[in-house]
């Protein structure tokens, strides 16, 4: 029973990574009606700021020796994450705007060939500008080995438990800038009916940087929760996009809820089926995948998401 | 409609299953022509540990060395960098005396080469056109060679990066034999089928003198057209113990302790300093690299009275946390049981941690991590207050980023020279591919240029299968060397260490363990062992 317990404990912390990345995907995709694979890629560009930021200036990290001019560097690691929040949704608004302006109107064929194109290009960058080799990130949360609440003989982490609290902070806050203010609701309307609402005044392109920048800042979270607990790598932000994805297409593409959920459910999926099935660990992945597979299946729309109506 | 939908999901899935173990650029693949052979290795352990010394003697050099110590070792070790370099120039020209007193060297009629101890090289076997100074190009030799410097074992990349340093340093003192050097270094992202692809690329454009890989997986995948094009593979980045194997695959030579000598020293050690009745936890990595940790450790728990049992999982090599099999681990071990982390590159530093978070190293007697992890600034400083107290089987070599070394004649020479070319030696692993690797190939050079011939691919292999240096990058005690068919590994002694992660420096515990020339050749057959 208590390995039972870890494992569900252990699954957790990287549920709240998937539901990040997965939340991002789907506001990315309300934003314009297309799946942007890109969107790990702006969160490891954010990491990458972080880094930069909380690394001295001799320590052989691009862009530290540039932020070395601003007072205070290197900055502490909370302050460094916060800014790279800030940096990717910038980033994702230029790219938004720049080169994928009219990626909501495009086809799907059309969309999923850009958005592959802008993945491999924003990973190249990564790569050319910090390397092929992991760097420590740093710690969010304490995780030494006494840096746990005891769970009926279990481990539940801070680590877990501080990934969760933000991830859900960072939802709430979604949730109100869409319930609560005037660009929110805004956005929903647009998402909800784009056509009547572009005749009402609201303007889709501002909404979709907006939906963009959102995406971005919430991807560059999950890269950092992902970076604190591993080491931060080029190929980190790869793997977790498949689980998002999987966790954004379980819970439903336009409820942000859902997307919460699914990346608790795949995430225990990938801890629960390799332990108990005896599987090999490279089958974890294989288990996010038949998630997805089943939910296309069964339920296209998502465990919370709206089924499609079409009105005749 | 719906059953078509349902019927091509369970298609997709089978498929999706299928693709995910099949493998494409998994580095878990065995060689390429035996796909099946690495399953059916992990299912039959090999009946006997090749490629490492006898289990009564390493228990026995296990135990003299713990009554010793460190000191003892260092007795009659030259005091001086004159004195040094007079010393190493002699063990070249015993090693060149040795060379003509016994007519090492090619035959041009009959294409054999005859080396030290029965060792033979048949160029009869070697395609048409073969060249033996292919690659000696304008006074500039070509050494080509692949490593992973992206995904998770790039820190490794940086063994290139000294040993190209060394070679900047080397040709900034005029060369060796007239020539200079350039290292071309290709990125295979420890991916076996993208080490194919780059050995194409240099056997077909490129052509070095010479090749070099790292990664058991990938070592393996070309190992067959090294030896079939007869390009000497020289002193390969990994431990396998399938590299001491001068009679079927005389052009590859390995370098560093076998991971087999390695499994025997953690398991003599074990039961040396643990109640009997132990057992033993592992994390292993799902490749070759890991099964032959596996393979030999498994072999001497099945010998042993001692260890009751040996649980272990495996782990995808591309794994960006290790959480769930530590845990799984955490659940199969308790009280005064042993941990040993099997693995390499990031999951060296993400073992340590999670065992940490697990409170395996609260309750363990014993956490080992493996020689590949050594490194201080790559993989020990990363790992935090987490780091205190693992022992190692260290592979008996100096980390240059030590600070015990600080005073040492060679290291700190080398660390100076490293950084007067550009390099940096706060960098664990440059200063392994500087200071460690570079003297090996230096002398390697240095030696083929003064044998009959010179600087040829025959003389390169016959060089090193004749070598026997003292060399100054390995702890005092252990001896480096080769010796034709009858010692096929040229570092056979080690360290047993515990880090201290307060000096950040390993502290090793007794005298140095050396079994040179004590390690059976290894034929190694996929899906058998030795």
């Amino acid at each position: 029973m208590t390995l039972l317990i870890q494992r569900v404990l252990d699954g957790l912390f990287n549920g709240s990574i998937y539901a990040a990345l997965a939340v991002a995907i789907a506001i990315s995709h309300r934003a314009t009606g297309r799946v942007n694979l890109a969107q790990g890629e702006i969160g490891l560009f954010g990491g990458y700021v972080a880094l930069a930021m909380a690394s001295p200036a001799a320590s052989f990290v691009a862009g530290a020796a540039l932020f070395s001019n601003l007072p205070g560097h290197p900055f502490n690691l909370w302050v460094s994450t916060f800014f790279a929040l800030v940096v990717a949704a910038a980033l994702a608004v230029a790219l938004q705007r720049v080169v994928m302006r009219d990626f909501g109107e495009s086809t799907p064929q059309r969309a999923l060939n850009r958005s592959i194109a802008l993945l491999i290009c924003v990973s190249a960058v990564i790569s050319s500008q910090w390397g092929g080799r992991a760097r420590i990130f740093g710690e969010l949360f304490p995780s030494d080995g006494d840096a746990y609440v005891n769970v009926v003989g279990a481990r539940l982490r801070y680590t877990t438990i501080g990934a969760w609290v933000l991830v859900l902070i960072a939802c709430g806050l979604v949730h109100l800038f869409m319930t609560r203010t005037k660009a929110g609701l805004s956005f929903r309307a647009l998402t909800d009916n784009r056509g009547s609402s572009v005749l009402v005044g609201i303007h889709p392109k501002r909404l979709m940087a907006i939906g963009w920048g959102i995406s971005g800042a919430l991807a560059a979270l999950a890269a950092s929760l992902a970076a604190s607990m591993s080491l931060l790598d080029s190929s980190l932000m790869f793997r977790t996009l498949i689980y998002a994805l999987a966790a954004v297409t379980l819970g439903g593409f336009d409820s942000l809820r859902g997307a919460v959920v699914g990346g608790i459910i795949v995430a225990q999926a990938q801890t629960m089926i390799p332990g108990y099935l005896g599987l090999p660990s490279e089958m974890s992945i294989v288990a996010a995948l038949i998630v997805l597979i089943a939910v296309l299946v069964f339920r296209p729309w998502g465990l919370f998401g709206q089924r499609p109506v079409e009105r005749v | 409609m719906r059953r078509m939908k349902k019927n091509f999901a369970a298609l997709a899935v089978v498929a999706m299953v299928a693709a995910a173990c099949g493998g494409g650029d998994d580095a878990s693949d065995a060689p390429a022509e035996e796909p099946a052979a690495e399953e059916e290795a992990a299912e039959e352990p090999a009946e006997e540990s090749g490629g490492a010394a006898s289990e009564e003697d390493t228990a026995a050099a296990l135990e003299e060395a713990a009554e010793a110590d460190a000191e003892a070792d260092a007795a009659g070790v030259p005091e001086t960098f004159e004195e040094w370099q007079a010393l190493w120039e002699s063990e070249r020209q015993a090693v060149i005396d040795r060379a003509v007193a016994e007519g090492w060297g090619l035959d041009e009629a009959t294409g054999i080469a005859t080396g030290p101890e029965g060792f033979t090289l048949d160029t009869n076997l070697c395609p048409e056109g073969w060249s033996n100074t292919e690659g000696l190009d304008d006074g500039v030799i070509t050494i080509g060679a692949t490593s992973a410097t992206s995904g998770s074992l790039a820190a490794y990349g940086n063994i290139y990066a000294g040993l190209g340093y060394y070679f900047d340093y080397i040709n900034s003192e005029g060369g060796i034999g007239g020539y200079t050097f350039e290292v071309d270094l290709k990125d295979d992202e420890y991916v076996a089928t993208k080490t194919i692809e780059a050995w194409t690329e240099f056997f077909q454009s490129t052509k070095p003198l010479v090749g070099h890989t790292l990664g058991s997986p990938n070592t393996f995948s070309v190992q067959p057209e090294f030896n079939s094009q007869c390009v000497p593979q020289v002193m390969v980045a990994t431990g396998h113990q399938a590299w001491g194997d001068p009679v079927n695959n005389p052009w590859t030579t390995g370098y560093q302790l076998a991971y087999s000598s390695e499994a025997l020293l953690w398991g003599a050690w074990i039961e040396q300093n643990t109640e009997p009745g132990v057992t033993v936890g592992a994390i292993i990595m799902d490749n070759d690299f890991g099964l032959a940790y596996e393979q030999a450790f498994a072999d001497f728990v099945e010998n042993s009275d001692h260890i009751a049992a040996f649980e272990f999982v495996r782990h995808d090599p591309a794994a960006a946390t290790l959480t769930n099999e530590v845990t799984t681990v955490a659940s199969k071990i308790g009280e005064g049981d042993v941990f040993i982390s099997m693995t390499a590159g990031n999951p060296c530093v993400l073992a340590i941690q999670e065992a940490a978070r697990a409170g395996i190293t609260e309750t363990a007697a014993a956490f080992f991590t493996p020689s590949v992890c050594k490194a201080v600034s790559a993989y020990m400083a990363p790992a935090g207050e987490a780091a205190d107290g693992w022992y190692i089987v260290g592979g008996g070599i100096k980390d240059t980023t030590d600070p015990k070394y600080a005073d040492d004649l060679y290291v700190s020479w080398a660390n100076a020279t490293l950084e007067e070319m550009g390099g940096d030696a706060t960098i664990s692993l440059q200063g392994e591919g500087f200071a460690n690797r570079g003297f090996a190939w230096e002398n390697m050079f240095r030696i083929a240029a003064e044998m009959p011939g010179g600087i040829t691919r025959v003389n390169l292999v016959l060089a090193q299968r004749g070598m026997a240096m003292t060399h100054p990058a390995l702890l005092d005690g252990i001896g480096f060397g080769m010796n034709g068919n009858a010692d096929a590994y040229f570092i056979e002694g080690s360290d047993i260490s515990q880090f201290d992660n307060a000096n950040q420096t390993w502290v090793q515990q007794g005298g140095t363990i050396d079994l040179s020339g004590k390690s059976p050749n290894c034929p190694w057959v996929a899906g058998e062992g030795c």
